[in-house]
This record gives C-alpha cells, sequence and structure tokens, in this order.
C-alpha cells in the first residue's frame, strides 16, 4: 500500500506533467559507478549526460502518476521510480544512479518491443 | 547486480580497406573485410548510442576516409549531440577532404607519424609520403580544427623523437601523442621494428622529460595505450587504473562485431551488431569477462608478484595478450622492468 504523502505532513503542491518532465530533462544526473578495482567499487563520474527524450518522459510520467495519482509504477522500475519521486518531492535534481537508468531505459525498450 | 557502466567512447573501424601497407600495422589492413556494414546500418548502429550514453566515437580503420559515406555518418552522429574524432595516415588530406571534415563537425583529427621523413616513409611504405602528410596537417590545422599527432614509437623512430619533436612545434602542431609499439599483426612479425625493454624506458624518459618541460607552453606530450606504469616516468593524473576496454569503452569492427578494443584480435569479439543491439552485448553478464570479473587469480606470470597489480589489472589488455597470448601479463610495464620500484634513482637510474 502506497502511503500517502499527506500522511507525513508534507505539502503536496502541484506541477503539471509538462513541468515535471521539464524538470527531470534539466535537473537531472546521473552517478555512475564503476567496478574499476577488484572488490571497490568508485565514483568516478557524475555528470549531466543527455538522455533519450522518451526515457525521461517515460520516467516523468510514472513520477507524476505515483505523487499525484497514488499510483505505484510498474514493478521493473519501482525503484527507479520512487528514488525520483523523493527527490521532487524534496526539490532537488533527480538523481539517477546507474542501475536506476539502466532499469528505467530496459523498461523503455522492453515497451518497445 | 549487473555491470553498471556505460560505453563513453566508441572506437569505430569505418573500414579495414587501406591505402597503405604500414609495417607496424596491428590490424594488418589492407583490403576491406568481406561484408562491411552498409551505410544503413552504419546510420541504425548510431541510433543505438545514444541510450548507451555514448559521450565520443572515434572513427578509424584501415583509413576510415576511404570510406565514401564517412560524412554522413559523421553529420549524423553531430545531430544526435556526438562528439566525433577521425584517425587517419594523412593520405587523402586534400583541400576538398578538408573542407568535409569541417563540415561534417568534427572534433579532431589524429594524424600519424612515425618518425623523421625517411624513417616515417620506410614504415610506411612510400617515398613521397611525409612531405604529402605534413601539407595536410597544415592544411587541417589552417581550417582551425585540432590536430593530434600518434607516433607509434619503434626501434626505427625512437632516436628521432627530440627532432620529431621540433618539427611538430614548427608546423603547428600542439598536441602529441606517442605510444610503443603493439606485437599484432604486421608489428608481430617485423623483428627489426620490436622495442626492447631498455628502448622502452628511453621512451619512457622522454616522456617524462618533455611531456614536462613543454607543458606549459601550450603544446602537450601525452602517452598512449601501453605506456606506464607506476614509476617517476608515468607520472599521468589520475594514475593508472586498469584497462577501460569493456567498463568504459567499445570497439566496433567493419563488419559490425563488438569488441573490447579494437587493437584485440578477432577471436575475442563479444557480439555481432547485425545479430544483438548493442545494449544487449554491452550488459550481456558474459561480456568482457577479462576486466569485468577480473580477479587476482587471473594474473598471468609477469604481474602476478607485483603490489599494484589489484590497481593495474595487468595493464594493457591487448599489449598482454598480443606480447604474451593472455590478459593480465603485459610486458611493457615500467614497474616491473625497473624491479618495482616507483624512483629510478634508488634502482639505479636508466
Amino acid at each position: 500500500m502506497k502511503p500517502k504523502f499527506a500522511e507525513f505532513g508534507i505539502f503536496r503542491w502541484h506541477v503539471d506533467l509538462e513541468e515535471l518532465t521539464a524538470r527531470i530533462k534539466e535537473g537531472w544526473c546521473i552517478r555512475c559507478y564503476l567496478v574499476i578495482n577488484w572488490r571497490i567499487r568508485e565514483l568516478v563520474e557524475k555528470a549531466h549526460w543527455e538522455i533519450p527524450a522518451e526515457t525521461y518522459e517515460m520516467l516523468a510520467k510514472h513520477v507524476y502518476n505515483y505523487v499525484y495519482q497514488d499510483e505505484m509504477p510498474p514493478e521493473a522500475i519501482t525503484p527507479t521510480v520512487l528514488n525520483a519521486a523523493d527527490d521532487f518531492m524534496k526539490g532537488e535534481s533527480v538523481k539517477l544512479r546507474a542501475g536506476d537508468y539502466i532499469a528505467l531505459q530496459g523498461y523503455v525498450r522492453s515497451m518497445r518491443s | 547486480m549487473g555491470f553498471e557502466g556505460f560505453p563513453l567512447i566508441v572506437g569505430w573501424e569505418l573500414t579495414l580497406a587501406c591505402n597503405l601497407r604500414c609495417r607496424h600495422c596491428g590490424s594488418s589492413a589492407a583490403l576491406p573485410r568481406a561484408n562491411e556494414l552498409n551505410l544503413q546500418e552504419c546510420l541504425a548502429i548510431c541510433d543505438q548510442f545514444p541510450e548507451l550514453l555514448v559521450q565520443e566515437v572515434n572513427f578509424t580503420g584501415g583509413e576510415p576516409l576511404l570510406r565514401p559515406d564517412w560524412q554522413r555518418i559523421a553529420i549524423h552522429l553531430r545531430e544526435l549531440g556526438i562528439r566525433t574524432k577521425i584517425l587517419t595516415n594523412g593520405l587523402v588530406l586534400r583541400p576538398e577532404t578538408v573542407a568535409q571534415i569541417k563540415d561534417a563537425g568534427i572534433a579532431g583529427v589524429g594524424v600519424s607519424i612515425d618518425g623523421l621523413e625517411s624513417t616515417h616513409n620506410t614504415i610506411r611504405g612510400r617515398e613521397d609520403l611525409f612531405r604529402q602528410l605534413i601539407a595536410g596537417i597544415e592544411r587541417i590545422l589552417s581550417a582551425g580544427l585540432p590536430v593530434t599527432v600518434i607516433t607509434t614509437v619503434n626501434a626505427l623512430n625512437i632516436d628521432e623523437l627530440p627532432t620529431l619533436y621540433a618539427l611538430l612545434r614548427s608546423v603547428g602542431v600542439n598536441v602529441w601523442q606517442v605510444q610503443p609499439i603493439f606485437p599484432l599483426g604486421r608489428g608481430q612479425t617485423d623483428s627489426e621494428l620490436q622495442l626492447s625493454e631498455k628502448a622502452y624506458l628511453k621512451l619512457g624518459a622522454f616522456v617524462q622529460k618533455w611531456g614536462t618541460s613543454v607543458s606549459e607552453d601550450d603544446f602537450e606530450l601525452m602517452p598512449g595505450d601501453s605506456f606506464g606504469y607506476f614509476t617517476e616516468l608515468d607520472m599521468r593524473d589520475p594514475p593508472w587504473r586498469g584497462c577501460s576496454a569493456g567498463l568504459t569503452s567499445c570497439d566496433i569492427t567493419s563488419d559490425g562485431k563488438v569488441k573490447g578494443c579494437l587493437s584485440m584480435p578477432d577471436e575475442l569479439v563479444e557480439g555481432d551488431l547485425r545479430q544483438r543491439d548493442l545494449w544487449d552485448i554491452w550488459f550481456h553478464p558474459d561480456s568482457f569477462a577479462y576486466n569485468r570479473k577480473f580477479c587476482l587469480d587471473d594474473l598471468g606470470p609477469l604481474c602476478r608478484s607485483c603490489d599494484k597489480a589489484e590497481q593495474c589489472r595487468g595493464g594493457c589488455s591487448s599489449m598482454s595478450y598480443g606480447a604474451t597470448g593472455r590478459f593480465h601479463s603485459d610486458p611493457y610495464c615500467f614497474y616491473r622492468i625497473t624491479g618495482y620500484s616507483t624512483s629510478l634513482v634508488e634502482n639505479g637510474g636508466l
């Protein structure tokens, strides 16, 4: 059961889907961890790279539906959408771990086929 | 958890056709491969890059400028927001070609020079080549395009490096990449070109001396692949952290095969882009296992006792494979050659 933001006393301001999509597009970054050394994970990149439009539009749609429509995202991308929604609700730019992005893009690819 | 990296840099052999038969060529380039990708296939591959966060594509070959549609591919990459560079032997850098390079938005041109005039022409097998090459470089510079000269250092040219440096400065080149010859392709069979350990250290000393002394003068002398590691001859920043093949880069052959590095032999293909797309090849759990699943037990005899092995993973994968037939055992390593001392002074100098 998805918790209601109101239950935690969080002010639920409203933006429309278009603005939310623009926020994700303009503000996102990816945190890429690579296995460079044996058993050591190292933060090697944190950059504002372009991601395909259909990807951030898909993310924005599910964040919007989760935050405003109380709709859970598809299972394959649930952690990704919840992480992004958390950033959004805190007023921060959306940060995608590389794994989040891979899951999201994998989902987009599965929708194509 | 699966692998979480991206092929930020892609090397792309546009064709294996070449108008030269260079003695050191690791690809043994000459004729095109039997079934090279057509333009539509190339453009479709380009379209796969954005979702993999590819930042840069480097055209190579063979001689990439021999492919008549190279500019169409470059323009498509530019439209996708991907930076593209070209590595050429310089033989076809005519005015119209330089104009095409500029029009296509190429971000940089790498040109091979392998010694002073006589040596370069000997290695490349053409008596008139060097002067054409210098004229081509001057045309690129005049067009406002960045040029990187790449020198494959071998036994014939190592003593010419200081003079070559002066020549490059006089032409107006300000980025120079030097790298040792790889024992691959024709470079494997030409014994006259092979670098001894002593000559390899000499290359290191040259980069150490000139790389430091000229860096303040808007000239960059940088080591290329298989140069290092962990001594005062290799003070790159950040320090060497191992081969990037399959971690942050991959390469594509002209018939659509994906490898960690084009210098690797064709038996090390990870997948075929005519059968699977790049995303599936890149993220397949068994892909690029030599780097992604590396553990210390994989080290070869040359690297097994090294205290830097965890960080280094056995040097350059292609050099190691070409020289020893296995990964993680790179013979071209300053640290090993000098007895695992970071200071050559402690080690008695060169």
